[in-house]
């Protein structure tokens, strides 16, 4: 995927010291979705591999949105595909 | 592979619906005999499910109006406003509706859909924000992403949560809209108007309330919710729909901003038909109705809606609000919901399925509209059928 620009900064480029703590926080607010208990890692991809609607997507990026206190436009959701892309456009927020 | 693989899952779902019995999207009226009966497979129903709230489908000055306006100037306009001018019962509605409620200008669009997707979409552009609540209809969500702005969604009928939302995000260069509903179309439940104008407006942000499902049936006049609430003058934009309590087809947006006039040259109003004469018409007479004031009417769509809430909770049913002109029964599941909603058909009444997307959070319900042309024998009907379906184990309610 192109990585997803906001406030101008590009996700990915920021320093990934923090990217396990995200991860597992990301699992953590995914697990109700995670019907199946799927292993989850970042190239899982949310939607097909969780079996998830995009509404449900949306209700998932408010609690990422709550729990770091960030916003995060629903523009930016489509572009985004896997947990991966999810910590890095967290990343790319908490930094800008 | 091929360009319909997208739509397998909707398939599977259809699929496993016509296993159960008649798929909801395809069911067939053999007629429609009044604002609340109809035939279905040679057998006569109840319709509770056409969000006929103030049932003038049928009423005799709106009947004459569209058929005066057949007679007089056809049947169609054959294009846009832009294209083929405005009629002067265009205008007229726009004028009424405009004084009814009190705004400094209407502009008038083709269905419901396109009020919202139009206005919305023309009103925020690339430098504004849009906040909108999470349960809003499809037309809103549609008209943000047509339109540049950056889209933010808050919790559901919370205004707290939206004044979080505010205070976090930064603000653009441009405008902010928030963007609301008065009565949700799914559950029935109500917005709470009032705390959300107050927020909006603390944030200096416009605000927009789409009153499709509230409008004729809310307020001391008909205003709608935002009238009940005391907020109308406080407004920026106010959208409805003529296809609910005034039984035609088109919508309208107003607004106490004059430049709104200038959304005339938003895309969905401009490139598309002008709404017919007879739609025009007949919405015209009907909001004189509601204009007029006519408290039967009203009186009675809140009578049955207390009737039917009320005997539905005594039978164990959960219900998503409180007594409104919509009420809509929780269901465990989709199979359920659609095993049931053949069963109430096959025993003479009609409501509606909903399930997701069109729900929220997933949820399936079987979903009732009140309308004012109901008897409180017909309600009395309905409920009769419901607890048939307790009673012989067709239904489980929900715990």
């Amino acid at each position: 995927m192109t990585k997803p620009k906001i406030n101008g900064h590009t996700a990915g480029l920021v320093s990934t010291d923090t990217d396990d703590l995200i991860f597992q926080k990301v699992c953590g607010l995914l697990a109700p979705y995670n019907r199946n208990e799927l292993a989850l890692s970042r190239s899982t991809i949310i939607m097909s591999d969780l079996e998830i609607d995009s509404v449900s997507v949306f209700d998932l990026i408010m609690e990422v949105e709550d729990t770091y206190d960030i916003t995060f436009p629903m523009e930016t959701v489509s572009s985004m595909r896997s947990i991966g892309d999810l910590v890095d456009t967290i990343r790319a927020l908490k930094a800008a | 592979m091929s360009i319909f693989s997208k739509y397998d899952k909707y398939l599977e779902r259809l699929t496993q619906a016509s296993a159960i019995g008649r798929i909801p999207v395809g069911l067939e009226f053999d007629d429609i005999l009044s604002p609340t009966r109809g035939i279905v497979e040679g057998k006569e129903v109840i319709l509770v499910g056409t969000n006929n709230y103030l049932g003038l489908s049928y009423d005799e000055a709106c009947m004459t109006a569209a058929k005066a306006a057949v007679d007089k100037h056809g049947t169609g306009t054959t294009g846009s406003r832009q294209a083929n001018g405005n009629y002067a019962e265009h205008v007229k509605l726009e004028q009424s509706i405009s004084d009814f409620l009190g705004m400094a200008s209407t502009i008038v669009f083709s269905t419901g859909y396109q009020t919202n997707l139009a206005a919305i979409s023309a009103l925020a552009g690339a430098e504004d924000q849009i906040f909108i609540d999470a349960d809003s209809h499809a037309c809103i969500y549609d008209a943000c992403k047509l339109s540049d702005a950056s889209t933010i969604r808050f919790r559901h009928n919370n205004p707290e949560d939206l004044d979080k939302r505010l205070a976090r995000t930064p603000k653009p260069d441009g405008d902010r809209l928030v963007v609301v509903e008065g009565m949700y179309s799914m559950f029935g439940d109500l917005a709470p108007l009032d705390a959300f104008t107050e927020v909006a407006h603390k944030h200096g942000a416009l605000i927009y309330v789409d009153e499709a499902h509230s409008f004729g049936s809310f307020g001391p006049r008909g205003r709608g919710l935002a009238e009940e609430q005391g907020v109308l003058d406080k407004i920026d934009f106010y959208s409805a729909t003529f296809s609910k309590s005034l039984a035609a087809i088109g919508g309208f947006c107003s607004s106490k901003h004059p430049q709104f006039e200038l959304l005339r040259a938003a895309r969905p109003y401009r490139f598309t038909a002008s709404p017919s004469p007879s739609s025009i018409w007949s919405a015209q007479a009907a909001l004189d109705r509601i204009i007029e004031g006519d408290g039967e009417l009203h009186e009675n769509l809140w009578a049955r809606s207390r009737q039917l809430h009320s005997g539905l909770t005594e039978m164990g049913f959960e219900i998503a609000a409180d007594a409104s002109p919509v009420i809509a029964v929780l269901r465990p599941d989709e199979a359920t919901a659609v095993r049931e909603w053949n069963t109430l058909l096959d025993r003479g009444v009609y409501v509606n399925f909903s399930g997701p997307p069109a729900t929220p959070a997933g949820i399936s319900l079987l979903r009732i509209s009140l309308s004012a042309a109901h008897t409180e024998e017909e309600i009395d009907q309905v409920l009769s059928v419901f607890r048939s379906l307790v009673s012989d184990n067709a239904a489980v309610p929900a715990e």
